[in-house]
This record gives C-alpha cells, sequence and structure tokens, in this order.
C-alpha cells in the first residue's frame, strides 16, 4: 500500500500546471517519461489505477465525484432510473427532443451524469435523422460539468458534416457568439444580480438584442433584403419571452446564481430555438409557499379539490395526473402567482409570453419543463378569455373545453418522471413560412 | 388639473449600442419611483411619455405594469390614467401600453363591470 501512496504522490507532483514555466514543464514530462510503465498510475472517474509488479491491475478507489450541488441534487432525486449497463449510447432522432419526449432527454441527463460518476467508457451519441438544439445543449452543458471533474469525451458517429458542425460549435459553458454558413448560436450564462439595484441585471438583456439582431441579419439573407428591419412586434415577442423569465429566476427563484440563455438560428431549417433554463425551486415549489396569500390558496384549492372529486386527479405516486401537474398548470394561467400578496397584477408574465410567441408564427412550439411535469403548448389548444375563478382572465387548459376544471390532454401535460429541480422553457419559432415584410 | 407638464423620455432607459429594450417589473418600480411619477399624479399635473422606436425596440409587458403599478392603484381607473398620462410612439407601442393599462385597469378598477 505504501508503494501505491508513493507512486501517487509521485504522479501528482509530475501534473503539470497551468503555472509551470517551460523548463518545469519539460522536466515534469521528461521524469513522467521514465516512469515504467507498470509503475504509472492510471485513473478513471472512479478509481485509481496501479499494475503490481505481478502485472495485476491494483485499483485505489478515490473519493467519489462531485458536481455542483443542484447537479448532485438532480442526481441523487433520480439515480434510481438510470440503466445499469456500462455502455452509453444515445440515438438522436426527432424523439429525442424537449417538445416530443422531454422524459427521454431528461433520463439520459441522468444516465451522463451517472455515466461521469462510475463508468469508464466514453459516452457515444448517434446522428440518426434529427438533432433537437435544446436537448443536445443540455447535454453538452452536463458534458461540461462532467469534464471538470474527470478526463471525458462525448464520442459522435454518424454525423452529417452541417450537424457536426453544430455540434462542435456548441459553447454551453461559457459566453459565446459563432455564426458560420450553417448555424448562428448566442449563448449567455446570466449571473443572477441580487444588487440593490434594479438596473443592474442588464447581462440578459445585452444578448437579447444580439439575438434578435441575430435573427434581423438572418431575415435580410433569406429575403436578399439588407434595408429589412425587424418589426417591433417581433423585437417584443422574443425580448418578452426572455425579460418574462429571468424576472422569473429574479423574483422566485432566491438560491439561484446563473441562468442561461441560448438563441440558435439554424439557417438549413430556418429554425429560431431559444432555450432558458436555470436551476432552482419547480414551478409549483414557487407557487405553493409558506406566504401564500390567502386568496390565492382559496382558488388552488378549488381547483384541486374539483379535480380531485371528478377523479381526473388521483394522489397516488403513479398517477397519471398527478398534484404537481396540476399546480404546475395552474401557474400558467393569468393571475395565478404566489406574489400577488405584495401586488395583485403579478401573474401574467407566462401567458403573455405564450401568447406573443404563438402570434409571432403558429408553428411556434414551447416546451416548459420543471419538476416532474412537461408541459408542451402549439397551436393545438389556444389560449382564450374565461370567467373564472372570480374574474376574467386568459386561460390555457390545454382541453378541448379550456376549463381549467377539466381533465388536460394528458398528450400535452406530461409526468415525465424524472424530477427536474428547475425550469428549463424550449421555444422553437419556425421561420419558413415568414411573411412580416 | 395643475397645468405643469413633464415629459419622460423611455430611450433614457436604454444603453445604446447594447440594449434596445426595456423589461422588469422591478425596473419599471424603480423608474417610476425615480422620476417621481406618483407625486405628479397626486398634484393632478399631466405627464408625457415619449418612445423613440429609433432606440427602443421593444418595452416588456412587466415594465409598463411596474412602472404603472402605483399610478393606478392611485387613480383607480384607465379613463383617470389616460386623463393625465399621454402616450407619444408608434401604432405598436400604443397598443402595447393600451393592453397593459386595461390588465391594470381590470386589477384595479373596481367599478369596472369586465375585466378586458
Amino acid at each position: 500500500m505504501q508503494y501505491c501512496h508513493d507512486q501517487f504522490k509521485l504522479m501528482r507532483n509530475l501534473k503539470i500546471n497551468k503555472g509551470d514555466s517551460r523548463q518545469t514543464r519539460k522536466s515534469k514530462q521528461r521524469a513522467y517519461n521514465n516512469i515504467k510503465r507498470k509503475d504509472k498510475v492510471y485513473d478513471d472517474g472512479q478509481a485509481h489505477f496501479t499494475r503490481t509488479r505481478n502485472g495485476q491491475y491494483h485499483a485505489t478507489k478515490k473519493g467519489p465525484i462531485k458536481y455542483s450541488l443542484s447537479i448532485e441534487r438532480f442526481y441523487q432525486k433520480n439515480a434510481v432510473l438510470a440503466r445499469q449497463s456500462n455502455k452509453f449510447l444515445l440515438k438522436l432522432n426527432k424523439d429525442f427532443s424537449l417538445f416530443n419526449n422531454p422524459g427521454k432527454v431528461l433520463l439520459s441527463l441522468v444516465e451522463i451524469v451517472k455515466h461521469g460518476k462510475i463508468r469508464q467508457v466514453s459516452p457515444t451519441i448517434v446522428y440518426d435523422g434529427h438533432v433537437s438544439f435544446g436537448a443536445i445543449y443540455l447535454l453538452d452543458n452536463l458534458s461540461y460539468e462532467i469534464q471538470r471533474q474527470r478526463k471525458w469525451v462525448l464520442k459522435s458517429l454518424q454525423f452529417p458534416p452541417e450537424e457536426l458542425s453544430i455540434l462542435s460549435n456548441i459553447r454551453s459553458f461559457a459566453s459565446s457568439h459563432y455564426e458560420d454558413e450553417n448555424e448562428c448560436m448566442i449563448n449567455e450564462k446570466v449571473a443572477i444580480n441580487r444588487v440593490n439595484n434594479p438596473a443592474a441585471n442588464q447581462q440578459y438583456k445585452t444578448k437579447a438584442k444580439d439575438i434578435t439582431d441575430m435573427i434581423q441579419t438572418a431575415i435580410q439573407e433569406t429575403l436578399k433584403k439588407p434595408e429589412y428591419e425587424l418589426p417591433l412586434e417581433i423585437h417584443g415577442a422574443i425580448k418578452s419571452t426572455i425579460g418574462e423569465q429571468f424576472d422569473n429566476i429574479h423574483l422566485h427563484s432566491e438560491e439561484t446564481q446563473f441562468g442561461t440563455l441560448c438563441g440558435f438560428y439554424n439557417k438549413m431549417s430556418k429554425e429560431i430555438t431559444i432555450l432558458i433554463y436555470n436551476f432552482g425551486k419547480t414551478i409549483a415549489e414557487t407557487l405553493v409557499t409558506d406566504d401564500l396569500p390567502d386568496e390565492m390558496l382559496d382558488d388552488i384549492t378549488k381547483v384541486i379539490t374539483s379535480l380531485t372529486t371528478k377523479k381526473i386527479l388521483n394522489l397516488t405516486v403513479n398517477s397519471e395526473f398527478t398534484l404537481e401537474n396540476a399546480v404546475t398548470l395552474l401557474a400558467l394561467q393569468e393571475g395565478i402567482s404566489s406574489r400577488l400578496k405584495f401586488d395583485i397584477s403579478r401573474g401574467h408574465g407566462m401567458m403573455d409570453f405564450i401568447q406573443q410567441c404563438l402570434e409571432l408564427s403558429i408553428d411556434s412550439k414551447i416546451s416548459i419543463i420543471s419538476g416532474k411535469t412537461a408541459i408542451k403548448i402549439d397551436k393545438t389548444y389556444p389560449i382564450s378569455r374565461r370567467n373564472v375563478l372570480g374574474r376574467e382572465r386568459r386561460v390555457l387548459a390545454l382541453n378541448k373545453e379550456n376549463d381549467i376544471f377539466s381533465k388536460p390532454d394528458p398528450n400535452y401535460i406530461v409526468n415525465t418522471g424524472v424530477y427536474f429541480n428547475g425550469v428549463i422553457i424550449e421555444t422553437t419559432i419556425p421561420l419558413n413560412d415568414f411573411s412580416h415584410e | 388639473m395643475n397645468n405643469q407638464i413633464h415629459q419622460i423620455e423611455l430611450k433614457e432607459y436604454v444603453n445604446p449600442p447594447h440594449t434596445d429594450w426595456i423589461s422588469g417589473r422591478e425596473y419599471g418600480e424603480a423608474k417610476a419611483e425615480n422620476a417621481g411619477l406618483l407625486d405628479w399624479v397626486r398634484k393632478k399635473e399631466k405627464v408625457v411619455i415619449v418612445v423613440d422606436e429609433h432606440y427602443v425596440k421593444a418595452i416588456n409587458d412587466s415594465f409598463i405594469k411596474g412602472f404603472f403599478n402605483l399610478v393606478f392603484k392611485e387613480l383607480k381607473s384607465k379613463a383617470a390614467v389616460d386623463n393625465l398620462f399621454e402616450i407619444k410612439a408608434n401604432d405598436f407601442f400604443l397598443r402595447l401600453f393600451e393592453k397593459n393599462f386595461k390588465i391594470l385597469d381590470a386589477l384595479y378598477n373596481t367599478n369596472a363591470t369586465s375585466g378586458n
């Protein structure tokens, strides 16, 4: 054991550090090359390996890899769901997207985190017809977190050159702006500033401007009209989307340090994706707080009691429509907010955002994931004004009657089974039938 | 009504060329407080709000609600707000202010028969 300990110590001393001079680096490299192969220490995510004198591997368990607190929480909550297989092979197809199959995407995130913790084999992703930007962005972001802890390579197979170009240019870990003939990508990890100055949170505003500028340039090139200016309606819709969400993080997720904002324009498919996500409280956790105003608690109780009486909501664990699903859907409705105690005009943000996206393009798709709930919004179930819970308000109940006291379409509010401790909002806006001239 | 007229240029709330839009409820509340909007309203002084579309490309609903929240709390109705405030902007921004004024009216105007 002493032998192994000395080897580790030696190897640690030979590690080339950022501040090492050229000469020190050379010396360390030379010393490393002089160690016999059998005496070298190898490691993976879980253990150090050395070869003993009789040629067998000797492993010494390292301390477990620890990610940031929020990723650890995400992993701990879902670790039992991950497969036991030593291989990680992920096929990217139409089904692998936050809109079409959010549960599959979230489960793959859990598995990749688990893989990073305990497996030796590098994970592989295979192109199988379609790459959903939001899903691959989240995979890339978690891969970066793993890479900070251990050697980590995400192998990609069978990707067409243009998709490979997109994949290789995702820089989800740092602020970046990249553009080539296939895509334009604007990426920002936004620090949530809680100093007592409302003007301090300007970082996302700059990136939101960059995103609208990106779209304007894309349309100028498409229409071959350099004088083209993006209509104010589109400026409003895109910026509202971003602004409302960062307002929500700022107001509701007190512990959240960062939010991620990414704007992506796929020049081939002419599709804009805006992805905003943060770890922190879920939407349901935010709404049902201890200091919820009485009138809000009454409204929530009224809806939950009605759904339970009608046997739409079943409070058992494996229910198709859970309490969290119901509360999350309720939180989207106009005038529903945990902050009503302070200001009765709150609770319009999410509804404004959804309405503006669908006004911008009728084929827009919005996926809202929080906790184990995924809500999918498209043109199938439009927003309408209803007299409900004591006043007229905009309602999106995801059923034909647009009635929050009736069962929503299970295809549009999904219990993913995987708990995401935060909020992901992916908005896809196709510009194929663009006619705002 | 007092004859005093105040003018607020919303282009002063953006930071060109980095930002071209205004958002945030808290930002709106802070700007209204800094401008002394409520004092003007209490003195029945007229306020002109100018939106220059060359500088301001978007205004978030939350900002308008934050900016006018205390004004509606004080004046209670859209009619009273329209009487004191003049918005100088293009049709798009006029519609935006109108929409948010209706929402605030529905919330604060106890005499209103229906929401919006």
